[in-house]
């Protein structure tokens, strides 16, 4: 009994349970179940308009899912908003990024440092120094008194991800953090995030880059329509037939494989 | 056959020629005695790490930015002082990083923006026909505001935006950023068969193996400058460029 212990499935940290969301006549998520295990990367990968940044939304409280529920560490986070999310230890970073863009970037991470799971705590001095550790880590911290505004995209890419971090977060939502990164600058973003992995952090990140996608996860979910229609190791989802055709193509899917024999 | 070999042995045209062009923002240099050329019916990348000048250049020539120095001629007319409206009549037609739709305007609206300059109103129906007809999805989501469209489907409304102009030279700038590996595959397809029909493309891509593979030929801009101008199957080829852009 005891040894059946560790060969239990890995505790569950956050469980989405037929969740569904309509926008008018058009059901962006249709019943979705899915776990996200604790200390895991959970790629997410779909066609564009599949759902995918949509149920990070309902998650993180963005927006409401239509019916369905969400656990967080057991506890019902479905209708809670936002910031109330975000100090149970959950954070997103945003596929457009939102950086505020009059403030410079340590004031925009420290105002990340400010709310999140660590921020009750916090006076602004101490988020301040929560904000030098994560631009030092990160290697934005040539860049701590630029204007957001005068940043480029790389650059705003990782500040959107240092706000995040800085929230102190259990679970981070990463969505397509390497959108626009050319293959050496996408060789560093998966280093990045391996390392916030290792530090203790769950992921769920959503990124059309197949390279980093495969060499980064543990398990992969896909979404199409709204719904999940594959799950699995990187290795079963990429030979998966319905996955080639509604998302990777012939070309892509080749590319993935080699991707992931590399890793 | 025939029309193939004609074509090949008939002297290929210059339609964009950049001579010694430098720009920038402010007080800063961007673009350092940049040098390109894309001749009539060509798909030419342009590619380069994040900060290399790729979005300036583009931005230069639809004269968002203005030249500090150089020339720009399109099809033999001087066009270094022309204003962005007269690139745009002149068939220099960019579609933008990021799409840059506007999203409270439904995509009937989008595309229709494209035409904005053009003398020849009545054309206008049959050119919406035309990009409806290789973009089919747009036609699903005509009468939708354009920011309710996902990633691919408002890439693919700015690349119709721009062919509304209709462009002899269209610049995309990031043509696969944020997008699923199957469209990125149809978007290219596409390109080919816009090329096809007589546009010439200037690519901005981050993924320097699909641009390269589509490519005739390619230009790499480090910190501003043009270091190497090769055909793109060279490019592919080369040591130096498969380490530092495709990271083999």
């Amino acid at each position: 009994m005891e040894a059946a212990a560790s060969n239990a499935p890995a505790e569950v940290l956050l469980q989405a349970r037929a969740v569904t969301k309509r926008f008018g006549g058009v059901a962006a998520l249709q019943g979705v179940d899915l776990d996200i295990r604790k200390g895991e990367i959970l790629g997410v990968i779909g066609p564009n308009g599949a759902g995918k940044t949509t149920f990070v939304n309902c998650i993180s409280g963005l927006d409401r899912p239509t019916s369905g529920t969400i656990l967080f560490k057991g506890r019902e986070i479905t209708k809670m908003p936002s910031y109330a999310i975000g100090r149970l230890g959950l954070a997103r970073t945003f596929q457009v990024v939102k950086p505020l863009r009059q403030l410079n970037v340590i004031d925009n991470v420290a105002i990340g440092a400010m709310f999140g799971a660590g921020g009750k705590r916090r006076t602004t001095g101490q988020a301040r120094e929560r904000a030098e550790q994560v631009l030092e880590q990160l290697g934005l911290k040539h860049r701590r008194e630029h204007l957001a505004a005068d940043l480029t995209l790389p650059d705003l890419k990782r500040l959107e991800l240092a706000k995040a971090l800085a929230m102190d977060p259990e679970l981070l939502f990463l969505d397509e953090v390497m959108a626009g990164l050319n293959p050496t600058e996408v060789e560093r973003a998966m280093q990045m995030i391996e390392a916030i992995n290792r530090a203790g952090v769950t992921l769920f990140v959503i990124e059309h880059v197949m390279k980093a996608i495969m060499g980064i996860s543990d398990r992969i979910v896909v979404l199409h329509f709204g719904k999940k229609i594959a799950e699995g190791d990187p290795g079963q989802v990429i030979e998966n037939p319905q996955v080639i055709e509604a998302y990777l193509g012939e070309r892509f899917a080749k590319r993935a494989k080699s991707a992931l024999h590399k890793k | 056959m025939t029309a193939e070999v004609a074509a090949s042995s008939s002297p290929v045209k210059t339609l964009l020629e950049v001579r010694n062009l430098s720009s920038g923002y402010g007080e800063q240099q961007v673009l350092w005695d940049v040098s390109i050329e894309v001749r009539q019916g060509e798909i030419v990348s342009l590619i380069g790490a994040n900060g290399a000048g790729k979005t300036t250049l583009l931005c230069t020539l639809s004269k968002l930015i203005e030249p500090w120095g150089g020339s720009i001629h399109f099809d033999g007319r001087d066009l270094t002082q022309a204003s962005s409206d007269q690139m745009v009549r002149a068939g220099v037609v960019q579609a933008p990083q990021g799409r840059r739709l506007f999203p409270g305007l439904s995509v009937k609206d989008n595309l229709l923006q494209g035409a904005y300059l053009r003398q020849d109103k009545r054309d206008i129906q049959s050119t919406l026909d035309w990009v409806l007809e290789i973009l089919p999805r747009l036609r699903e989501r005509f009468n939708q505001p354009a920011g309710f469209l996902s990633g691919g489907e408002q890439q693919m409304c700015a690349i119709g935006r721009g062919l509304m102009s209709k462009p002899r030279l269209l610049a995309i700038d990031e043509l696969s950023l944020g997008l699923a590996p199957l469209v990125v595959d149809n978007l290219l397809k596409l390109i080919i068969d816009i090329n096809k029909q007589g546009v010439t493309v200037l690519l901005v891509e981050q993924d320097v193996e699909v641009a390269l593979e589509y490519a005739s030929r390619g230009y790499v801009l480090e910190t501003g400058r043009v270091v190497q101008a090769s055909k793109a199957s060279e490019l592919l080829q080369d040591p130096r460029i498969r380490q530092a852009y495709l990271g083999l």
